[in-house]
């Protein structure tokens, strides 16, 4: 059974890219347009990874990741930051807040699937 | 004493620019109201004189016919009546009005902060206190004169009823309303004596005798002459009452008047003016001393404001000197240098943004259009060689078959080969089985010549025995010894048969041979053909496998080649995240910029702005480090690279 990895991003080329490559690789892709939106989409379904922007309306990543990791369903779930942004004290706040990767944009498609195969949950 | 220093100086000064000018607006609105409410009190006490005044010199002789003069009276009683309750409705209104304000302050808590808000705050506090004694009293004061007109109502009924005279009760009125109450109970006790008197008259005229009557006619007359001495009386006394009302008006008036020269006062920052209160009396009085202490106490809170203003401008002075010096350019933090500074860092980040955007678009252009051409090549798909690929297709396909066709005759001309070598092969068994046949033959004569000799050994043998034992009689040895020629006649005879066939063999053996060299021979050139027909027919295979491993590899390279030319177009395709970021941060800014120009055409303040706070703002929504080098640096940042990847993993 293909495993299950989110994508939360608030540019749809972003969204429509990432998915795209992972679909090819083979696993199947959740999307969510904002940290509200995503927390809403996950419902307790098994997700194995989940790859976040950070500057986004409504709910930016770093909220997001530190409401998931309160979610007793996703505590465990890896989380990639993948976003325009490279400052380090965002990096740090990332990593506070429970990411376990800071990829910034662009991506090279070999690149993301490197990263997911290498956090994705067994 | 209060000392501020840095950049917040300056918004300081704003601030307290700001609270003293809301204090005074809120002061001036106070004051302008108690101008208006004393007008009104002015208006009131000018219609009162105005009623009686009618009555004092009206035509009263109008509303005398005869007998009429009591009811007259009291159509002017009712007509003050209708006056009064007028005024009562005026004065209830000023009342909610009042009340209204109070409830309503000038200025929203929201707008204020700091040490300046807390002395706004006491200020407003004992304003409104004051403002809470003034409604006290003139809750008062519309209760007493409620409570007159109210009384006045109940004696104008009694009249009207013919009850006689009802004091008006004077006990809870001021003193001025006080001797008006008095003015007119004592000219009520008179009209109602002389209306009893009337009464009497018009009843002694109704049921008297002639001279009873004449008699009461004269009485009449010095009846009505005694009620006009009423009259003049009542007008002498309405003098007496004109006159106090008289001085509460001109004390309304000079009191408005003094309110309006303090307004004016405050206007132009004077907060020194006070109601000089040698001219008022009674509760007016009382309104002049609350509003003289209102006053100081806002003089003292004014003169420790102009203190902390005077330590704040002194401070904000030396900064200014200072900031001046150190930048060497007076004005800086003007609009106009803000847009100096903001114009550069915006049309840098546009202009990165507008290059971005242009070498990843057309980075897609020439990646689609790579594509395009491939998928061009690979399949001859664009219109105009449509017509060509079909040829081609057919021509390829009918190829095909006809390699197929020709491999099927070949192998049928083998197959032909094969049947003719399997005819022959079975002529061959035949001779063989024929050859068996006389080998059996053979066989069975060799037997019966052993079966002969057999014989003529035995006979043999015998004539050996008779020969020596006869000796003469040799003549039975001439039978034996032909015995013996038979037996070798039959043998030759065998011996003959014998060699015919081993001749019939010898020559099917030679046939047979011959037969056998004869297959030899075609099945080398069977062998031959064969060879060659697959050799022709595996190096077609050959030629048509190495041809499609070809076309296979093309195919595969041209994959590689077209995923990666998608690949490279899905990163492009990335960078539209990044642009429109740094677009929405500069339209962000522009924003901010048109809303600050706007707000300079309404409030001059909003010229000064702190640009480099202005600037910080700016640089702190930026997300990516390359906007940060534009900010800092001008235009020349260098762009992200979508070949180098930038992980980090915690």
């Amino acid at each position: 059974m293909a495993k299950t990895i989110m994508i939360v991003d608030d540019a749809g080329s972003v969204r429509k890219v990432v998915s795209i490559v992972l679909k090819g690789a083979g696993y199947d892709v959740l999307e969510g347009v904002d940290g509200e939106d995503a927390l809403a989409k996950l419902t307790g379904q098994k997700v194995h990874l989940i790859i976040s922007d950070v500057n986004m309306p409504i709910m930016d990543g770093i909220t997001f990741v530190t409401e998931l990791k309160k979610l007793a369903a996703y505590k465990f779930t890896p989380v990639v930051m993948l976003t325009t942004e490279d400052h380090e004290s965002k990096k740090l706040e990332g990593q506070v807040a429970g990411a376990k990767a800071w990829m910034v944009k662009p991506f090279l498609p070999a690149q993301l699937l490197a990263v997911v195969g290498k956090l994705v949950m067994p | 004493m209060l000392k501020l220093v840095g950049k917040g100086a300056f918004a300081v000064e704003i601030f307290i620019a700001i609270s003293t000018s809301v204090i005074i607006t809120a002061l001036l609105a106070c004051l302008v109201y108690q101008y208006k409410l004393k007008q009104q009190l002015g208006a009131s006490a000018a219609n009162i004189m105005q009623l009686l005044d009618k009555i004092t010199h009206g035509d009263l002789a109008s509303y005398y016919p005869a007998g009429t003069k009591p009811n007259s009276i009291l159509a002017k009683v009712h007509a003050l009546n209708l006056k009064l309750s007028q005024l009562q409705n005026e004065i209830v209104d000023l009342s909610i009005a009042f009340e209204s304000h109070t409830e309503n302050p000038v200025v929203p808590a929201t707008t204020l902060n700091g040490s300046y808000s807390v002395i706004f705050r006491q200020v407003e506090a004992t304003l409104a206190s004051k403002i809470e004694q003034h409604k006290i009293q003139l809750a008062m004061q519309c209760r007493n004169t409620s409570q007159f007109i109210t009384e006045l109502n109940l004696v104008a009924n009694a009249i009207v009823e013919g009850n006689g005279v009802v004091i008006i009760n004077s006990n809870n009125y001021q003193e001025d309303l006080r001797q008006i109450s008095e003015l007119i109970n004592s000219m009520l006790v008179k009209l109602a004596a002389d209306h009893v008197e009337v009464i009497a008259l018009v009843d002694g005229l109704n049921h008297g005798d002639f001279d009873k009557k004449v008699a009461i006619v004269n009485s009449l007359d010095i009846t009505f002459t005694t009620v006009e001495n009423s009259e003049i009386a009542l007008d002498n006394g309405l003098v007496h009452v004109h006159a106090p009302i008289a001085m509460m008006a001109e004390n309304l008036q000079a009191l408005a008047a003094d309110a309006k020269s303090i307004c004016k006062q405050f206007s132009n920052n004077k907060l020194q003016a006070r109601f000089e209160n040698e001219n008022y009396q009674g509760v007016y009085s009382q309104i002049v001393d609350d509003f003289n202490s209102t006053i100081d106490g806002l003089m003292e809170r004014n003169s420790a404001m102009e203190q902390a203003l005077t330590d704040v401008v002194e401070t904000l002075s030396a900064k200014t000197q200072e900031d001046e010096s150190k930048y060497q350019a007076p004005g800086k933090n003007s609009i106009e240098n803000l847009c100096k500074s903001l114009l550069p860092v915006w049309t840098g980040q546009v202009e990165l943004a507008r290059s971005h955007m242009e070498e990843q678009i057309n980075h897609l252009i020439l990646n689609f259009a790579s594509l395009i051409t491939r998928l061009g090549v690979d399949t001859d798909a664009t219109s105009n060689n449509v017509d060509r690929t079909i040829s081609t297709h057919a021509k390829n396909s009918s190829e095909i078959i006809e390699v197929f066709n020709h491999s099927q005759t070949q192998l049928q001309s083998i197959v032909s080969f094969m049947s003719s070598a399997t005819e022959m092969r079975s002529q061959l068994l035949q001779q063989i089985t024929s050859l068996a046949t006389i080998a059996k033959d053979l066989k069975l004569m060799a037997s019966e010549v052993r079966s002969i000799a057999n014989q003529t050994n035995i006979v043999a043998l015998n004539a050996a025995i008779e020969a020596a034992r006869a000796g003469v009689a040799g003549r039975e040895f001439a039978v034996i010894a032909t015995e013996v020629r038979k037996l070798s006649a039959s043998s030759g005879e065998t011996g003959k048969r014998i060699n015919c066939k081993v001749e019939l063999v010898t020559q099917a053996i030679a046939k047979t041979l011959e037969m056998s060299e004869s297959f030899t021979i075609r099945d080398a050139e069977i062998v031959a053909n064969t060879e060659a027909i697959i050799s022709t027919v595996v190096g077609q295979l050959k030629a048509t496998t190495i041809n499609l491993g070809e076309a296979s590899i093309e195919l595969e390279q041209e994959n590689k080649v077209i995923r990666k030319e998608i690949e490279r177009a899905l990163v492009s395709l990335q960078f539209q995240d990044r642009v429109s970021q740094m677009l929405v941060h500069v339209h962000q800014d522009l924003e901010k910029l048109n809303t600050q120009l706007i707000d300079v055409e309404d409030d001059e303040n909003a010229k000064f702005i702190d640009v480099d706070q202005w600037m910080e703002d700016l640089a702190s929504n930026y997300t990516m480090s390359e906007q940060l080098v534009v900010h800092q640096g001008g235009a020349k940042a260098k762009k992200m690279d979508a070949n180098v990847i930038d992980v980090t993993f915690f």
